[in-house]
């Protein structure tokens, strides 16, 4: 058997897992009765659904009428670099406020970038940082560390 | 005279110093976010929703509304000089704009979908003006199970909107849907899918899902493929149509009002989907379809116009019935709760100041738009200057702050990081993000109006079908979905998303 449409055998296979996952979770609410539904009853039908599509997302995708499609290439070092940046990003905001954890998102998820250049990078974080400063605490006095937690 | 009463109370609200100003920031920062491709309404507003907490509900919507017409602006003029759509709702303004710049009427294609958009906003906010107390009263006589079709007749018309399949497109519906209900269930108190996280308890906020999905995700996106771009920033001159071009945009001009304003009302549709219809209508009956994609004036009129319209008419369904209609309308959703306002017929009721202002705003901003611009369009080109790899880590640390902000948990950022590899790799998969954050949004909603209809109904299932409302609006339903399984009618739709 050959696996024709890629992209929607893979989409397939992922929310029949979603659903299975999500009914057998909702399983564990009460269900309730017509009258007064339980919230179980809610989730449990739309993962059902959403189980039974995505089986048959993933048999049309096997069909030999079906559409030929490849997944394409997964971008993984983008993916990492801004995620991991953004994470990192959220880690460090209580220890090191603000302006420092921006300078580490800026800088590293700049580096994700295939046209990097350190001194654009560094122009983007003081830029940025000048901003954040500007709008978010001078101006709407949002709540957060806006410097390492040491030094106020 | 009821609507000039209404729309002088609008005008004095929208007309005040500080709701000018947010209307012009929101017009401002919309044609800019238009400009720059790589950066779409959905993802500004979510990430100026905490700048908002501050401002009165009036004054907060005037200014995310102004970014999403502002966008519909903004966005033609990167699809006309670097064939790039700024906005996905300009995607096929590229088509016959870009080739119009090439033949060195870049000009004259700015002016068209300038003063398309700016004609079309006028009269999308006359109709708002006119048809939104009707269907607010109509929708008073809405029931529990009334609602419920309502959004599924919604949902229904977001995956005629989605590009790709119609299976995915329900599949991201429903997967939006369930994530919508993590968090403690109202009625009983119960935990769902919460996995003793404590972020978890209160659900996921729709910014966060909203971010992900359009902030993050698409840098991701955006930074895997390398785009070369060729502008034609300098030859943008004689921005005034001859008397010919003229002719030819007019009717082109009223038809795509007409069309984007009905398709805009309609739950599911949108600027997108109207801007698609406005452009193969006027291929079909225009005298110069052979010009079509080669430089025909109508092609872009006809859908910039229809786009604008669509983008301020989409919000009738949000502020008659409180049901979105599409992402940027489950925004809206979002800025009325934090400001404590509940969309829905009553806001016309309880905050006339608020309703007719947005709508009075719209106006304004409209005016606003064609001389920010047509005089000042040199400056936006020059945005288009602009390498990604200075816009994007702006983007990651607006929408970091964003969601940090929404109550000072760094376990938002998490959630969204997450939500972002999701919405990559669905992406890759040929799933689109926006059915599932209307699905999000619409989940816990319609759970609720599906208990209360049986609730009422005592557990008779048929109250669905009894109501002749709700009966009507599944019969809407029942029709689309047929229409859409029929062959020939889904190889149009085919045809239709493959123009880009």
């Amino acid at each position: 058997m050959e696996v024709r449409n890629r992209q929607n055998f893979a989409a397939g296979v992922f929310f029949t897992a979603f659903g299975v996952f999500a009914a057998v979770v909702a399983r564990s609410y009460t269900m309730g009765t017509a009258e007064d539904i339980g919230p179980g009853y809610f989730p449990f039908w739309l993962a059902t659904l959403l189980a039974v599509l995505g089986a048959v997302l993933t048999a049309t995708s096997l069909a030999p009428a079906a559409h030929k499609t490849e997944v394409g290439h997964l971008d993984w070092k983008s993916t990492l670099w801004i995620v991991g940046s953004v994470v990192l990003f959220a880690a460090l905001l209580q220890h090191l406020g603000v302006i420092l954890s921006l300078a580490v998102l800026v800088m590293l998820s700049s580096m994700g970038s295939h046209e990097f250049t350190w001194k654009g990078a560094v122009g983007s974080t003081l830029v940025l940082a000048a901003l954040v400063y500007l709008v978010f605490v001078v101006g709407l006095h949002l709540q957060f560390p806006t410097w390492p937690t040491l030094f106020a | 005279m009821d609507l000039i009463a209404n729309l002088s109370l609008g005008f004095s609200t929208a007309l005040s110093l500080q709701n000018l100003t947010y209307a012009f920031t929101g017009c401002l920062l919309g044609t800019l976010i238009g400009v720059l491709p790589g950066l779409g309404p959905v993802a500004t507003i979510a990430m100026l929703l905490p700048a908002t907490y501050g401002l009165n509900p009036t004054s907060a919507l005037i200014m995310l509304a102004g970014i999403f017409y502002g966008a519909q602006y903004g966005g033609s003029t990167t699809a006309i000089l670097v064939n790039l759509p700024g906005e996905s709702s300009s995607v096929v303004t590229a088509i016959d704009g870009y080739q119009m710049a090439r033949k060195g009427k870049a000009g004259t294609a700015l002016f068209t979908a300038g003063f398309g958009s700016f004609f079309a906003g006028c009269v999308a906010t006359l109709v708002l003006a006119a048809f939104a107390p009707q269907l607010a009263e109509l929708a008073f006589n809405f029931g529990p199970a009334d609602y419920f079709s309502l959004m599924v007749l919604g949902l229904v018309g977001a995956i005629i909107l989605s590009s790709g399949s119609i299976i995915k497109a329900i599949c991201m519906i429903l997967l939006g849907l369930i994530l919508g209900l993590v968090g403690t269930d109202v009625n009983s108190g119960v935990m769902r899918y919460t996995f003793k996280i404590p972020a978890l308890f209160d659900g996921i906020d729709f910014v966060c899902v909203a971010m992900g999905l359009f902030g993050f995700a698409e840098v991701i996106t955006n930074l895997s493929h390398k785009d070369k771009r060729e502008t034609f920033t300098k030859s943008v001159s004689g921005l005034w149509p001859t008397w010919l071009d003229f002719k030819r945009m007019m009717p082109a001009i009223l038809r795509g009002t007409t069309l984007g304003s009905i398709l805009g009302i309609l739950p599911g549709g949108g600027a997108v989907l109207s801007s698609f219809a406005a452009y193969t209508f006027e291929k079909k009956i225009s005298k110069y379809s052979s010009e079509f994609g080669k430089g025909a004036i109508e092609g872009v009129a006809g859908p910039e116009s229809a786009n604008n319209a669509a983008a301020q008419t989409s919000f009738i369904p949000l502020l008659t019935m409180g049901i979105p209609s599409n992402a940027v309308m489950a925004l809206m959703v979002g800025a009325m709760t934090i400001h404590n306002v509940q969309p829905g017929p009553q806001v016309m009721q309880n905050n006339p100041e608020l309703f007719w202002g947005l709508i009075a705003s719209m106006w304004v901003g409209n005016l606003m738009l064609i001389v920010l611009n047509l005089p000042m369009l040199g400056v936006w080109v020059k945005l288009l200057t602009i390498p990604y790899r200075f816009l994007y880590p702006a983007i990651l640390v607006f929408c970091c702050i964003g969601v940090y902000s929404l109550n000072s948990n760094v376990a938002n950022i998490y959630i969204t990081a997450i939500i972002s590899i999701f919405g990559y790799v669905l992406a890759k998969l040929g799933c689109e993000a926006a059915p599932m954050l209307l699905g999000f949004v619409l989940g816990p909603m319609m759970e609720e109006y599906f208990r209360r209809a049986l609730i009422l109904s005592q557990g008779d299932y048929s109250v669905f079908v009894t109501s002749p409302i709700s009966a009507s609006l599944l019969l809407v339903t029942a029709a689309l979905i047929t229409i859409m399984a029929f062959p020939s009618i889904k190889k149009k739709r085919e045809e239709a998303f493959q123009e880009d």
